[in-house]
């Protein structure tokens, strides 16, 4: 283990880590390098510095120097921008939303563990100063939301890039309802239809093992004029018409299985894309849901809109 | 498990309960079907070792048609495993015994002869009539098709239906009719 007399550079690096990290410059290049970036080291350290570590040299009175920063008002910082550019991102991918879930899935995305995930795979699990160690979920997403500040201040224009490369990726795979709770998504359903003069019944279509514990119910949603909805299955009735009513849900916001899959084009060449650069949202394109009826649903599923 | 994930799920391994009508029907051909149904072999998920079969209630065992003279032939052989303990017993004296055992006999030797034939028997439900517990009655979700046409009886024919069936040719009213 190299010790501070052995090496001075190695003075600002907390004992439990010198014999992970025998070189901090290069550490920090590295870091650098896998980014792609070029950060000055001072502004690094001042991202990756924890209050938790602060408090751990105040108490040992081995603290350096008396005004120390740490890396909460770059987080601070650094949590805007990720959540403004998520937002952008998904009010572009999904255009037929209503607010609150825009809202739901943004803070899927920017919350403590989701970002803390991200610090780890950019490997800053290593790289923060923190006391303790392995460092808490909080402290690995101050850590990420610092590193994107301080990229704001040296490149701005990567700051989208990096959201979109290392934040929004985590959408991939997930549906609305992983994201987004709704408890009673046929009152919903019957919301947004009464705003058109329309209602959904649900009618069992299926049913398999009632008596059983492994019991199978399909129930189908129809509207007024007998029009199908949507269909779901589950071990209760209820459970089936929630499902349905999901379905239904999904058809409208445009988030069923077979949707096109994200875009993540930021990070290509502009040669690349060919879509129109992304413009400032048009007013209330994603209105709350008290706001939201079938005007605004996803045209592709046409049976389900009423004329 | 996601939402969307848990209803495919739950869709894809619920198991099925079939009705049999077996009035009229042969239990050794109807067997090719209701062993395939038990196995779970109609099924895309279908592998040996899954336990994916489905169940299957019959009614009317006690209307089963063996074709030929089968009653008298068929033979079921059973051993008790003490001296003098092989019997060979006639299809219609067990049937006489026990409405069912033909019946579940013919689809026991039709499946496979592995360990999961009492897990795949355990559910086939057999009963001679039309009678079904409510409990078993209520887990009821498709029927499978009989693969024998049931005949209509001579004299369940209306009298309408006889009236109108195309003529071709008859005796003359008065005509008298040699008899010996």
């Amino acid at each position: 283990m190299v010790s501070a007399e052995m090496d001075p550079r190695i003075e600002g690096v907390p004992y439990y880590m010198r014999h992970i990290i025998r070189n901090l410059d290069a550490e920090l290049a590295a870091f650098s390098a896998r980014l792609g970036e070029k950060f000055e080291q001072n502004q690094l350290i001042a991202a990756l510095i924890d209050k938790s570590h602060l408090e751990h040299e105040r108490k040992n009175g081995t603290l350096i120097s008396t005004d120390a920063k740490s890396n909460e008002d770059l987080a601070g910082h650094g949590q805007m921008l990720v959540e403004k550019y998520s937002t952008e991102f998904v009010e572009e991918s999904w255009s037929h939303i209503p607010e609150e879930a825009v809202r739901s899935i943004v803070s899927f995305l920017c919350c403590d563990e989701s970002m803390s995930e991200v610090a780890q795979s950019i490997g800053l699990k290593d790289l923060v100063f923190a006391e303790p160690y392995p460092p808490s979920a909080a402290v690995m997403a101050r850590a990420a939301r610092a590193v994107v500040a301080t990229l704001s201040s040296t490149r701005p224009d990567s700051v989208p890039v990096f959201v979109e490369n290392f934040v929004t990726t985590r959408l991939v795979g997930q549906r609305l309802w992983d994201m987004w709770q709704v408890p009673d998504p046929l009152s919903v359903l019957q919301q947004i239809l009464s705003r058109s003069d329309d209602s959904a019944e649900a009618r069992l279509v299926k049913s398999a093992g009632c008596k059983t514990l492994e019991a199978v119910y399909q129930v189908a949603l129809y509207n007024k004029n007998k029009t199908f909805l949507s269909t779901g299955f589950g071990e209760s009735i209820d459970v089936a018409v929630a499902e349905a009513a999901r379905e239904a849900l999904d058809k409208l916001f445009g988030d069923t299985s077979s949707r096109p899959p994200l875009k993540f084009t930021r990070s290509l060449p502009p040669s690349c894309c060919n879509l129109p650069a992304h413009t400032a949202s048009p007013d209330a394109a994603h209105p709350p849901l008290s706001e939201w009826s079938l005007a605004r649903a996803d045209p592709r599923h046409g049976n389900i809109i009423v004329c | 498990m996601s939402t969307a994930r848990r209803v495919q799920q739950w869709a894809t391994f619920g198991r099925m309960w079939y009705l049999f009508d077996a009035k009229w029907q042969n239990p050794y051909e109807a067997s090719t079907k209701i062993v395939k149904i038990l196995s779970g072999r109609h099924k895309p998920i279908f592998h040996n070792d899954s336990d994916c079969g489905d169940h299957v209630v019959v009614i009317n065992s006690a209307h089963i048609a063996l074709p030929g003279d089968e009653w008298e032939r068929r033979v079921f052989y059973h051993n008790t495993g003490y001296a003098k303990g092989a019997s060979w017993t006639l299809a219609h004296q067990v049937h006489e015994k026990d409405k069912t055992m033909v019946f579940k006999r013919a689809i026991y030797h039709a499946l496979d002869t592995c360990l999961r034939r009492h897990a795949r028997m355990c559910r086939l439900h057999v009963f001679p009539g039309e009678e079904v517990p409510d409990e078993i009655l209520q887990n009821v979700s498709a029927q499978l098709r009989q693969m024998r046409q049931v005949p209509k009886r001579l004299d369940h024919y209306s009298e309408e239906e006889v009236k109108n069936f195309p003529k071709l040719f008859d005796w003359p009213e008065q005509y008298v009719l040699e008899t010996k």
